[in-house]
């Protein structure tokens, strides 16, 4: 146990993803600790969604490992996903399936979710939880994924371009969640290319580009994205 | 032009294997033909055979035309069953269209990705039936395999514009549009074993196909069945155009709901699959208690003749109850055995659209193993057909009974059980497809079935080995309701749906889930 609380909650050896054709990602030496914020920036195709996807297991690697809490992200990821709050960069598309549907399959999945703690999520982003899923907005279907993977408390959030299509008001009401989870103890792993939220957010930055880490977690945060 | 480029590149798969499906079918009914019947004597020997069996094959085949000609008999054994096939993939695509994120003005080049594929297909089934046909010395008549292969685009096209007006008049299009093809289709059939049903027949464009039979010598191309099927299209498409642009795509709620489903079936693992599809589940077994009480009446109706002989002829019950039990296996556990194959593709096709449409990642974003996931989907199939199975036999047991029929139940039982075991052997294959290569999975679950159903009815008639031919879950199933359980089938059947299902685990355990690429591929008109 003292092991285990030990454990970064984000820790990566030489991951590498080779799709071919240099894309990818390749070497990735990361690390990231219990209630630490960081983010990972970079261009469109840089890798940052290959990179989450390798951390939640649903991508094997190439070479290389990644661990969370300790665990091995392939073998363990059962137990892995207990701890983590994992949000797409791709909204998923459930059809006419009613959004409390949605919420509570997935809280059946997962279990011990609190049905008062989904209530508050849902009245704080104004998500109608009544609607099917094809007559929400893209705003709404990103609200959705916002409260499946906040709604257990994690010990880890993994978010990949979690502000694409909010509003303003939801935007803040998603910085506002973020930074309540990580004052509350838990470590945020944030992708996106939109900077300044990864400045008000994170604690550091890492950037990717082509697949490789060009800027490491240890130096000043940049002001601007480099060229892809 | 584009757009429709695209959705051609993204159903590539379904246009392949429709195409050889098609091919296939033709071309090895044809085959078959000539090997049961090689000589003059024997074609009209075997026509006599086709001619007086018609009746008992009335709910799925129209009556044969020509039947002494290969051509006849292609028409009857590969056309027929040509137009049910495309008529599911109609459904399959306008509900694809309809419940993805596609925006409506899309429609015109749907429509037209889906005309050249079925294009496509018609010409592999065309170039299947002129080579089985000619195989055999017969002359290929050029026009008619054109008037077929025109007949057979028509209605596919008519169909889909049905489908795609009447899936955007519903909240549930799949359910409805399924219900609605279903329900023209059986009134169709129906209505050559009911003699009430004909006046309502010329509502289903099933109707307007079968008057054609242009393929065999001498046969028949209908100019009013064309012309109707031509007026069903260009009416549905642009009614469904219109509609498309009336529609208001986002419902706003006067008042909000912040909860969250309170189902106590999604806590549990099978019962939670089963509660997400409840509308759907519901309206298979309405469909599955009418079909069994229906076909049950229509073998009853069938052995009409014989309830007139008197009574005291010695024999006479033991032969009135052997008929009604074979007629019954012919009527209801036939046509029930390829509704539970439509069934078992419909859940393949979902498993496959969950990889594209992210909800497989969601699930496996949760702590829930791939393992589970394979073993609780093919769980779900199975207890689906489970009750839809004792459903629809409990209908044709109560409809026999109240006819005045007797049933042995044991048989009955043994019949659900078989529709079970099969729902489970094509589920297994299909889940081994999706967890393998899902793009493609219920295309190849498709060609799985399709290839087992001419196992069972050519294998033999080609001089296939015993061993193919005893691997085909319809051989595997067959007459339960003449002769019970072979144990034997059982077992290998079980064994069939465990090597499936730990296949589909490994391969699922080594798979990548959640590719944006693949995403692209599969919904190439989603919204950006």
């Amino acid at each position: 146990m003292l092991v285990e609380m030990a454990a970064p909650a984000i820790r990566t050896s030489a991951l590498t993803k080779d799709y071919g054709a240099g894309r990818g990602v390749f070497g990735l030496e990361l690390q990231v600790d219990q209630h630490q914020a960081i983010g990972l920036l970079g261009a469109d195709g840089a890798g940052k969604t290959t990179t989450l996807q390798l951390l939640m297991g649903l991508i094997r690697p190439t070479r290389g490992s990644a661990y969370i809490f300790g665990l091995d992200c392939v073998r363990e990821a059962v137990e892995v996903k207990r701890r983590v709050g994992y949000m797409p960069a791709e909204t998923p598309d459930f059809g006419c399936t009613p959004g409390g549907d949605i919420v509570a399959y997935v809280a059946g999945l997962r279990g011990g979710v609190n049905g008062a703690d989904v209530h508050d999520l849902a009245e704080r982003l104004h998500l109608d939880l009544g609607l099917p899923h094809r007559d929400y907005a893209d705003g709404d279907r990103q609200k959705l994924s916002i409260l499946l993977a906040f709604m257990h408390h994690p010990d880890l959030l993994i978010l990949d371009d979690p502000s694409r299509h909010l509003d303003a008001d939801a935007g803040r009401e998603l910085r506002s969640l973020i930074a309540e989870c990580r004052d509350g103890g838990a470590a945020v792993f944030l992708a996106t290319d939109v900077v300044t939220l990864a400045e008000e957010l994170c604690d550091s930055v890492a950037i990717l580009r082509r697949g490789r880490l060009v800027r490491d977690l240890d130096e000043p945060r940049p002001r601007a994205l480099p060229p892809p | 032009m584009t757009r429709t480029a695209a959705v051609l590149r993204g159903g590539a798969w379904d246009v392949a294997g429709f195409a050889v499906a098609g091919f296939a079918l033709a071309l090895l009914e044809a085959l078959a033909y000539h090997r049961i019947a090689p000589t003059g004597a024997d074609r009209a020997a075997f026509a006599y055979y086709l001619t007086s069996q018609a009746p008992l094959a009335a709910v799925l085949f129209p009556p044969p035309v020509r039947p002494d000609t290969a051509a006849g008999y292609v028409q009857m054994m590969a056309f027929a069953p040509l137009a049910v096939l495309f008529a599911s993939w109609a459904v399959a695509s306008a509900v694809s269209f309809i419940t993805s994120r596609a925006r409506p003005r899309d429609f015109i080049g749907r429509l037209a990705a889906f005309a050249i594929s079925v294009l496509i297909a018609t010409v592999a089934a065309c170039a299947g039936a002129a080579l089985g046909i000619a195989s055999g010395g017969e002359p290929v008549n050029v026009a008619g395999v054109i008037g077929a292969g025109v007949m057979l685009v028509v209605f596919a096209i008519a169909c889909y514009a049905i489908c795609i007006l009447v899936a955007q008049l519903t909240p549930e299009p799949a359910i409805v549009t399924t219900g609605v093809m279903l329900a023209l289709f059986f009134l169709n059939s129906l209505s050559r074993v009911f003699a009430q049903l004909s006046y309502a027949r010329w509502i289903s464009p099933f109707r307007y196909f079968d008057l054609s039979a242009p393929l065999p010598p001498g046969g028949r191309f209908d100019l009013g069945g064309f012309a109707m099927l031509i007026a069903i299209a260009v009416a549905g498409s642009a009614l469904a155009v219109l509609r498309s642009r009336t529609e208001v795509t986002t419902r706003i709620n006067a008042s909000k709901t912040f909860e969250s489903s309170s189902a106590r079936l999604l806590d549990i693992p099978v019962g939670r699959d089963l509660y997400l599809r409840r509308r759907a589940f519901a309206a298979w077994s309405l469909a599955a208690v009418v079909l069994g009480a229906f076909l049950a009446a229509a073998a009853r109706s069938s052995i009409q003749p014989l309830l007139l002989l008197p009574p005291q002829l010695p024999g006479i019950h033991q032969l009135i109850a052997g008929m009604y039990t074979l007629l019954l296996g012919r009527m209801w556990f036939d046509v029930t055995l390829l509704l539970f194959a439509a069934l078992a593709i419909v859940f393949v096709s979902r498993w496959s659209a969950e990889v594209s449409d992210g909800r497989l990642a969601t699930v496996l974003s949760a702590p829930y193993s791939r393992a589970t996931v394979v073993v609780e989907r093919v769980a779900a199939l199975s207890t689906a057909t489970a009750v839809l199975a004792a459903m629809s036999g409990l209908a044709v047991l109560l409809t026999s009974r109240g006819a005045g029929m007797s049933v042995d139940v044991l048989r009955l039982v043994d019949a659900c059980l078989m529709l079970l075991m099969f729902a489970t052997v094509v589920g297994a294959a299909g889940s081994l497809f999706a967890a393998w290569v899902p793009q493609a999975a219920t295309a190849l679950t498709g060609v799985f079935v399709l290839a087992g159903y001419l196992d069972d009815q050519v294998g033999g008639s080609l001089g296939w080995p015993g061993w193919l031919q005893s691997l085909s879950p319809f051989n595997l199933v067959r007459e339960p309701l003449l002769v019970g359980i072979d144990g034997r089938r059982l077992a290998l059947m079980v064994a069939l749906a465990v090597v499936g299902l730990a296949s589909s685990i490994l391969l699922m355990q080594r798979r990548d889930v959640g590719l944006a690429d693949l995403r692209k591929v599969a919904n190439p008109v989603q919204r950006r």
